[in-house]
């Protein structure tokens, strides 16, 4: 086991790197929040392809978009359903 | 399956943060979920390349600052400098993943979004204070902190320590109880306050200096001496002496008219105190200059030994002190202010020759400080030995020789180094800037500084040996250029001796005048590093470069020391002048004629031939050229190539020399030459008896062959021959056999130049080429451009054998239309244009008429000359005047 004092070290290591790379996320404008990207780090270290997780992404914000719509139109849709139903 | 369950918590999470779906969304979830899962695990995309993310991103980069996003460029670029740190195996395709996320950074990317990432590290706890940290302590409550522990050695400690700890133990169960009943009163700034003990003590000590602030006016107003002790005068006197400020004595030593001894009427208080005030006036110079900033390093030398002086006076005043001080105590011992005086007499005596010195100098605004404290101390040295002073001459000794090891030192680097050390204005020799050609090094790339008023820029005890000093540097300075100086270090055997006091004039010496030791010992220094340097120089003179064999081709050829060689030059070229060739003219043609007339004695190689283009115009036609020696032949330069070491003691002057030397032979020969065509042909034509012509013909040569003769006779055997013995003498042809020579016998450098020099004075002084002899020299020229003319008549006269060439004759008279000088020359020249109408008779007569004045004018001119002027030469002049006498009675 690794003393503490080195765990914690290491662990300041990755948190910077981290940092860093959420910056450069920053500058290229990926709209990548600092959760998101911890997550995908972490997938990409247990073996995920990153392409395909960019495209698993990109089609998660479709969805999550869509699936945000569809929410509003139906929230809409219920307010004015009443007024109909008198 | 197995990813799912291993990424199922990833994907999850994955789906809540970029969807932003809720998990009471099941079924979306769900079927998110596994798209998610089966995208991930199905996709057909290769492994990340990391090179063409690095390509992608400098691309990138570049495209920022194409597109006017500097800024965003540097970010990024620091970004991933900063990343390099914390490189890990997946780090590139992390950075391929936000590569494939990236939505047009530049047009969309904001610098302000950076910003706003660092703000939340900004919250920080804020740091803790020691009020806080009293505030939960509860210090004010614990009033037993703060208790004063008496450290004296009639209290014990240990109850101290058991108050305070029983106080703590008190005070630990709770802070804020103050109900114990405190048995300690609480602790003021009045109990911390310490209490001197000495109060008595200042009072003391005040009562002991109000003296210094008495009033001057007593009760009734009248102006009163404030009465002072012995003692109280003593410590003040030895405070001045100190250079310490007093209230007795002003800043100028003088004493403060209100205070007078107790007891001690006004005059002899006076006296005392103007006795001391000597003394500390005198010592005033040494202080300032102790405490004055100096730049030069000599000076500085100066100035530490003057400050270790009066160190050692300050100690003397300590001593003095610590009796007085003991005195008082004992009451056995009186110690007096007269009996001070007489102690410090002897102290300061060394000390007042010091401050003369400093004084002197500085009233000399315009010396040059560093010089004229080495010759004040000289002096003062020697003055000091003179008058028995045995501690002044030890101090001023001393001082003189730490200055001297300085003021030594770039005389060392320079005579054993040939460098100057940059900058350093106080040494006397300077190297010119421009660099100069190797032969004239030695002469002229180094010179001896002067002040304005012409004495050299060193002090004058120094004066016998600049001149050795300065040799030895630049023989050093050439030795390098030869690349030799290796070989002078090697032979470096002997150490310099030590020049310091106790080795230069040792107490067995004592009686011995100091000018003299030091002279011995700089000699012995000097001697040290100058006799490797210019012994080395001149043998490698003779050895490597060859003087002698040099000076004997040099002689040879300019001197035509081998009569037989120069001959077969000078005829060559008389044979292109009588047959009007231009091959007398041209360099080549004359180079190839003297290499190959030379080649025997000499190094053919190194000699050419020039034609001086001044000269040259002169010369005019051809048929010009010939007829007069005055014409072509001073137009002909021959050139030896000397390496610049001989170049050196060979100067260009001297060479010039030569070359006049070489212009007179040459014309000689030329009459010579001319004179000695033969005279069959005219024998052929009768017997002398037959023809007067003949007779006077044979005469007028004769005499003609006489003259060039004894000409050539007092130049070759009388000139040159006994210059050239008396130079290789003078050389000392053989170079330095053993170190152990005393160098004053070898000749060094500047002695062969200059010897070299007295030669080719000498030699040209002596052939009549100086310029008091212009007048006889003058004349002898025409005397050789009468055997030419002589000779041309006979020719013309043989030529016209039994006439019928008049025109030719004419045409030939109209073009030897040659000016001279001189009322010999006009006289020709009127008999030459009505040549035509003149008998050979009358042109013979001509001549020997010419002749026997021009022989009477230069025997005259050379007597007059010889006994009007004191030179060396004006003995040879006789002589040749004696010569050609004879042949005035014949």
């Amino acid at each position: 086991m690794p003393p503490p004092s080195e765990r914690a070290g290491k662990q300041a290591a990755a948190q910077q790197a981290v940092d860093i790379l959420h910056e450069i996320a920053t500058i290229l404008n990926t709209h990548l929040d600092r959760r998101t990207l911890s997550i995908c780090i972490s997938m990409i270290e247990n073996g995920v392809n990153p392409e395909a997780l960019a495209i698993v992404i990109k089609e998660l914000r479709k969805r999550g978009q869509e699936i945000e719509l569809e929410a509003a139109a139906a929230a809409a849709g219920v307010s004015t359903v009443p007024t109909r139903r008198r | 399956m197995a990813f799912l369950a291993q990424q199922g918590a990833l994907i999850d999470e994955l789906i809540e943060a970029v969807a932003g779906i809720p998990k009471t969304r099941r079924q979306q979830r769900a079927a998110l979920r596994d798209f998610v899962a089966r995208s991930l695990q199905g996709h057909t995309f290769t492994r990340t390349n990391q090179f063409e993310v690095q390509d992608r991103l400098r691309g990138l980069e570049e495209r920022f600052a194409v597109c006017g996003r500097e800024a965003l460029a540097e970010a990024l670029d620091q970004r991933l400098g900063s990343l390099q740190q914390h490189q890990t195996p997946t780090t590139p395709e992390v950075l391929h993943l936000l590569l494939e996320l990236a939505d047009r950074p530049a047009q969309h990317a904001k610098l302000s979004d950076l910003d706003a990432l660092v703000a939340p590290q900004e919250h920080a706890p804020p740091p803790l204070t020691w009020r806080e940290i009293a505030r939960e302590d509860g210090w004010k409550n614990e009033r037993d902190i703060w208790r004063f522990i008496d450290y004296a050695p009639g209290s014990s400690d240990e109850d101290g320590v058991d108050v305070e700890s029983h106080a703590s133990l008190e005070s630990r169960p709770s802070a804020s109880s103050s109900s114990s009943a405190p048995e300690i009163p609480p602790r003021t700034a009045q109990d911390a306050a310490v209490r001197p003990q000495g109060d008595a003590l200042l009072q003391k000590v005040r009562g002991s200096q109000s003296w210094r602030h008495a009033a001057a006016a007593d009760s009734e107003g009248r102006p009163r001496k404030i009465p002072i002790t012995t003692t109280q005068l003593l410590r003040e006197a030895l405070f001045m002496l100190a250079g310490l400020p007093t209230s007795l004595f002003d800043s100028a030593c003088d004493p403060i008219a209100k205070y007078q001894l107790r007891g001690v009427s006004w005059e002899v208080h006076r006296a005392l105190v103007t006795s001391f005030a000597e003394c500390g006036l005198k010592l005033a110079p040494l202080r300032v200059v102790a405490d004055a900033a100096e730049q030069s390093p000599l000076l500085q030398v100066f100035q530490d030994c003057v400050q270790r002086a009066l160190r050692s006076f300050d100690l003397e005043l300590s001593r003095i002190q610590a009796r007085l001080v003991h005195a008082r105590q004992d009451n056995a011992v009186v110690v007096t202010p007269i009996s001070v005086l007489e102690e410090l007499g002897p102290r300061l005596a060394p000390l007042e020759a010091l401050a003369d010195i400093v004084r002197h100098v500085r009233l000399e605004r315009n010396s040059h400080h560093t010089l004229r404290y080495l010759e004040l101390l000289y002096r003062a040295v020697g003055l000091a030995q003179l008058q028995g002073n045995r501690e002044t001459y030890r101090l001023l000794g001393t001082i003189f020789f730490d200055c001297f090891q300085v003021y030594l030192k770039p005389i060392r680097l320079w005579m054993e180094q040939g460098e100057l050390v940059p900058g350093d204005r106080s040494f006397f020799i300077a190297a010119s800037p421009t660099k100069l050609p190797l032969p004239q090094v030695w002469k002229g790339q180094f010179a001896l500084l002067r002040n304005p008023q012409g004495a050299l820029y060193a002090p004058r005890f120094l004066d016998p040996a600049i001149h050795r000093i300065f040799t030895a540097g630049k023989s050093i300075v050439v030795l390098k250029l030869m690349g030799r100086h290796e070989a002078v270090r090697k032979h470096k055997a002997t150490a310099e001796p030590a020049m310091d006091f106790a080795t230069v004039c040792p107490d067995e010496l004592e009686y011995a005048p100091f000018s003299e030791l030091f002279d011995g010992a700089f000699r012995a220094w000097i001697q040290s590093k100058h006799h490797t340097a210019a012994a080395t120089l001149r043998e490698l003179l003779f050895r490597s470069y060859g003087l002698s064999q040099n000076l004997d081709a040099l002689h040879r050829l300019y001197l035509m020391s081998d009569g037989a060689r120069s001959d077969a030059f000078a005829s060559a070229i008389f044979g292109h002048l009588d047959a009007r060739s231009p091959g007398w003219r041209d360099p080549f043609t004359l180079t190839e004629t003297a290499q190959e007339a030379f080649s025997a004695c000499l190094d053919a190689g190194r000699l050419s031939a020039a034609v001086d283009p001044r000269a040259l115009a002169d010369a005019g036609s051809p048929p010009d050229a010939r007829s007069s020696v005055r014409r072509a032949l001073p137009a002909i330069r021959l050139h030896y190539r000397l390496p610049w070491p001989v170049h050196i003691v060979v100067t260009d002057d001297a060479l010039r020399g030569y070359q006049a030397l070489f212009t007179f032979q040459l014309q000689v020969r030329r009459a010579l030459g001319v004179l000695r065509a033969p005279i069959l042909p005219l024998l052929r034509r009768g017997s002398p008896r037959a023809s007067p012509d003949l007779a006077l013909y044979c005469l007028v040569r004769t005499k003609l062959l006489w003259f060039c003769n004894t000409l050539l006779t007092y130049l070759t055997t009388l000139v040159l021959a006994p210059a050239a013995a008396r130079l290789h003498e003078d050389l000392g042809s053989a170079p330095a056999a053993a170190a152990a020579d005393d160098d004053d016998d070898d000749a060094d450098v500047d002695d062969m130049v200059a010897a070299h020099a007295a030669f080719v004075a000498r030699a040209t002084a002596e052939a009549c080429l100086g310029a008091r002899l212009q007048p006889v020299r003058e004349a002898m020229l025409d005397v050789l451009d009468l055997a030419i003319r002589l000779e041309d008549a006979q020719r013309d006269e043989l030529e016209r054998g039994g006439g019928g060439k008049g025109t030719e004759r004419r045409t030939m008279t109209d073009e030897e239309g040659y000016e001279e000088k001189g009322t010999a020359g006009e006289k020709m020249e009127g008999g030459e244009r009505g040549r035509s109408d003149k008998s050979p008779t009358a042109v013979l007569r001509e001549v020997h008429a010419e002749f026997e004045r021009l022989l009477k004018v230069v025997a005259a001119g050379l007597r007059g000359v010889a006994r009007a002027s004191k030179e060396e030469a004006a003995a040879k002049w006789d002589l040749l005047a004696e010569m050609l006498e004879a042949g005035i009675k014949m």
